[in-house]
């Protein structure tokens, strides 16, 4: 009964703190279940799929909303992130859990080093944005300027138009891998790619890579699921308190001191990153 | 914001509270029978199980529902992008949205055959 409760309240921690730092729960997730509750790591990655896939649906609802993410290249990614998904979830069961653990390390210093260099500076967020963001491309069916237009020009939005497709592509196989591998969302990898390679406005980038993060986890926990590697018992109050922390977060962001709060974090990162790397050592 | 946007917005939320409404339920069910998930292994997924398990208020039954929910949520949103890009005739974007429902489809084969 306390292991239970112990998880949603661990799970709602986790959404809070993912929330007002701008980062996916997964990154939280799979440390709280492997290194609090001695979960083995492949089944905490099930569970973190799980939870990511609820953050995401809340969250992208919302974006979709305010006309914030874009569908049409939120979808034209999809197709990669999802293959890559599903490749990474397959992978996922024949690597050992240590090499897991030590690609986990690796990607929890890479974290803490990102937070550290972004300073004071704006975090991306996992929930949605404040204001309304115009960054949606045109209605669907809506007509297109151009007779017969190219890809890169139906999936335009207002005052950008992507670039470097192939990259796009390229480096959204790579999230889904790496989603699918450890847990995560993938938007450490995704908004950057789209923000930086492809010139899309880093709102817009935010709000898509969120809108596309349920379908990627959601091709791999497929896989998770189907091959008994997601446990219900601790799926459920996990999920759950995630959610709840998610909602609680989003309404606390614009009264705690981020910034403050982001140094401290960047500590308890690191020090994960410790434990995960020694577990990795074995 | 169009309908579609609306549409697809409406179909996450209604999918995210039931999805967590069934979690939820299922999770205090779990603590009220006293079960402890790290002490334990888990019962299978049996889809054809589920109804009864459901009326004989089991708590893996609302908990497999409710991960089924989670997952099935984002999936909706691509057969509701998909359609809606058909029928508006944006041929490229419907193709996009079924290449995702059938590298899903993969994902099931792949989980089923491996299982």
């Amino acid at each position: 009964m306390i292991v239970g409760l112990l998880l949603a309240a661990g799970g709602f921690g986790a959404g809070v703190f993912g929330s007002l730092l701008g980062l996916g729960g997964g990154i939280l997730i799979v440390p709280l279940l492997t290194v609090g509750f001695g979960v083995p790591f492949r089944e905490a990655v099930g569970v973190s799929l799980v939870c990511v896939i609820v953050t995401s649906s809340a969250a992208a609802g919302v974006y979709l909303e305010r006309h914030a993410a874009n569908l049409r290249l939120g979808m034209l990614l999809e197709v990669f992130t999802a293959t890559g998904a599903l490749l990474g979830g397959l992978v996922a069961f024949l690597l050992p859990e240590r090499v897991l653990a030590g690609l986990f390390a690796a990607l929890l210093a890479y974290t803490a080093f990102s937070m550290l260099r972004r300073g004071g500076s704006q975090p991306v967020p996992s929930s949605p944005p404040a204001a309304d963001g115009p960054g949606a491309a045109r209605d669907v069916g809506a007509p297109h300027e151009p007779s017969s237009p190219s890809l890169a020009d139906e999936i335009a939005g207002p005052g950008y138009r992507p670039r470097r497709l192939g990259a796009g592509a390229g480096g959204s196989l790579g999230a889904g891998v790496l989603s699918a591998l450890l847990g995560v969302g993938g938007g450490i990898v995704k908004v950057p790619l789209m923000h930086l390679v492809m010139d899309v406005p880093l709102k817009v980038a935010t709000a898509t890579s969120n809108l596309m993060i349920g379908v990627t986890a959601a091709a791999s926990a497929i896989v998770y699921l189907l091959r008994g590697g997601i446990d219900p018992y601790i799926a459920g109050p996990t999920a759950v308190g995630v959610f709840a922390g998610a909602l609680v977060g989003s309404r606390l962001a614009t009264r705690i001191h981020v910034r403050l709060l982001r140094l401290l974090f960047v500590g308890v990162l690191a020090l994960t990153a410790v434990q995960m790397a020694m577990r990795a050592i074995g | 914001m169009s309908n579609v946007d609306a549409r697809i917005a409406r179909i996450l939320a209604v999918g995210t509270r039931v999805a967590v409404t069934l979690l939820a339920t299922g999770s205090i069910l779990m603590i009220v029978e006293g079960t402890s998930p790290l002490d334990q292994g888990w019962p299978p997924l049996d889809v054809g199980s589920l109804p009864a398990d459901l009326v004989a208020l089991q708590p893996a039954a609302f908990l497999w529902l409710g991960l089924i929910a989670t997952i099935a949520t984002p999936l909706l949103r691509v057969v509701a992008s998909t359609w809606s890009f058909g029928r508006a005739g944006e041929r490229r974007m419907a193709a996009l949205g079924a290449t995702v429902l059938v590298v899903i489809a993969l994902a099931v084969v792949a989980g089923l055959g491996a299982g």
